[in-house]
């Protein structure tokens, strides 16, 4: 059981198709297991970002209800399922907790359109953990401070004692890795 | 219509992805994208990039109630949000728009509220030509520049980040030409002087994450006073 859950994990086209089905049939058993698979990962994502455990969950919840309602929006030409959850939790939690930030963000609606196909990053989590265990502390550090805990370069660079303009080479330099591993997709 | 040359740099592009860009810096780049294909596709792949770490985090399960909670309200919402979606949402911000000299980039719009610069309250600064709109954004510094035809605008760096999307006329420096829809992004490495186009002024939307550092004991006079 637990080895099917890691296989679809891998399997981009599994949430698709579950996606499909919620906007078709509207297919609670398929909205189940996205549920079961992504919240507890989202929900770690928001923890990550600085969301207190009550707010993570009600973020999670928010999310995942995002995309029973919005399945409809949804089109596998214009992203991965995991990459349109991606957006929404990250705007809930700008929106929650650096509401600032929210001027510079479309809708998620628009989102959803405003994407292009070509723009597809090949990586499983097994590849794309090894990755990131090949890059040098500098480079891993500046990538995750950036996702997992939503920080400027600036305010790397202050916290890390590395010179601004070092933060940014570090970041185009893991780039640059990310790009030789998994394509092109655009990054 | 020129094509746009002049993009925010990768890492700035990522950072947007990841929610990482202070307010200021990232309504230049959300702004920017509304005119350029190739950074939409870079922000996606951030994007993309963002969704697989996410994924690689170690799973914190939601409480059964919270599971149970969500069970229940699928039957509340269904076709709500099918129903309150028209097509004109889906459509509106399809395609990339060509910069427009006239028209307010969207998501300035929505926090300006305004149709028209030429309706907008610029205030004269000490620098001669230079014209301003201050919008406070709660992060970072983010204003609309104007600068008159042909006018020459002070030696200056920058302490932190800065990125500036040209929204009309345009400016030459020593990075090169900008038109509208390009942005140069610039942090405190590059020193420069930008010089509006002649024949018409040049309107650009300028955020930063520190205030600008002007060179020469001039610049630095009035640099209280510019508040810049």
């Amino acid at each position: 059981m637990a080895e099917l859950a890691v296989e679809q994990a891998r399997n981009g086209e599994f949430w698709a198709e579950c996606v499909e089905r919620i906007a078709q049939e509207r297919d609670k058993h398929s909205f189940m297991q996205l549920f079961d698979y992504f919240s507890p990962r989202v929900n770690a994502y928001l923890l990550g970002q600085g969301a207190d455990a009550a707010m993570a969950e009600d973020l999670s919840q928010e999310a995942l209800l995002a995309l029973w309602n919005k399945a409809h929006l949804y089109s596998r030409e214009k992203a991965a399922v995991s990459t349109w959850l991606f957006r929404v939790a990250r705007n809930l939690w700008i929106d929650r907790l650096r509401k600032q930030r929210g001027i510079a963000y479309e809708s998620d609606e628009n989102l959803a359109e405003t994407v292009d196909d070509e723009a597809r990053l090949n990586a499983d989590g097994e590849r794309l953990k090894a990755v990131l265990d090949t890059l040098p502390q500098s480079q891993a550090q500046v990538v995750y401070k950036s996702y997992y805990e939503g920080k400027s370069h600036s305010e790397i660079a202050a916290e890390t004692g590395m010179p601004l303009g070092s933060v940014k080479s570090s970041l185009r330099l893991a780039i640059k890795v990310f790009r030789q591993h998994f394509g092109e997709g655009g990054l | 219509m020129s094509r746009i040359e002049h993009h925010p740099n990768e890492e700035t592009l990522l950072s947007y992805a990841a929610g990482a860009l202070p307010a200021g810096l990232a309504l230049v780049v959300g702004c920017h994208l509304q005119y350029c294909p190739e950074c939409r596709v870079s922000v996606n792949a951030g994007e993309a990039l963002g969704a697989d770490l996410m994924v690689t985090l170690a799973p914190k399960a939601l409480s059964a109630r919270a599971r149970a909670s969500v069970l229940e309200q699928l039957d509340n919402n269904i076709s709500e949000g099918m129903i309150a979606c028209p097509v004109a949402v889906q459509q509106q911000g399809c395609e990339p728009d060509a910069p427009n000299p006239e028209a307010i980039p969207r998501l300035l719009h929505r926090f300006l509220q305004q149709d028209s610069f030429d309706a907008l309250p610029w205030k004269k600064t000490i620098a001669p030509g230079l014209k301003q709109i201050v919008l406070n954004c709660g992060e970072g510094d983010v204003r609309l520049l104007r600068i008159a035809a042909g006018k020459r605008m002070p030696v200056h760096s920058h302490h932190g980040s800065e990125l500036t999307l040209i929204l009309r006329g345009g400016y030459s420096d020593n990075l090169g030409k900008f038109n509208a829809g390009d942005v140069a992004d610039l942090d405190a490495s590059v020193e420069h002087q930008p010089v509006a186009d002649s024949d018409e002024d040049c309107i650009c939307l300028a955020g930063m994450d520190a205030p600008l550092a002007f060179r020469g004991w001039l610049a630095r006079l009035i640099q209280p006073l510019v508040g810049m």
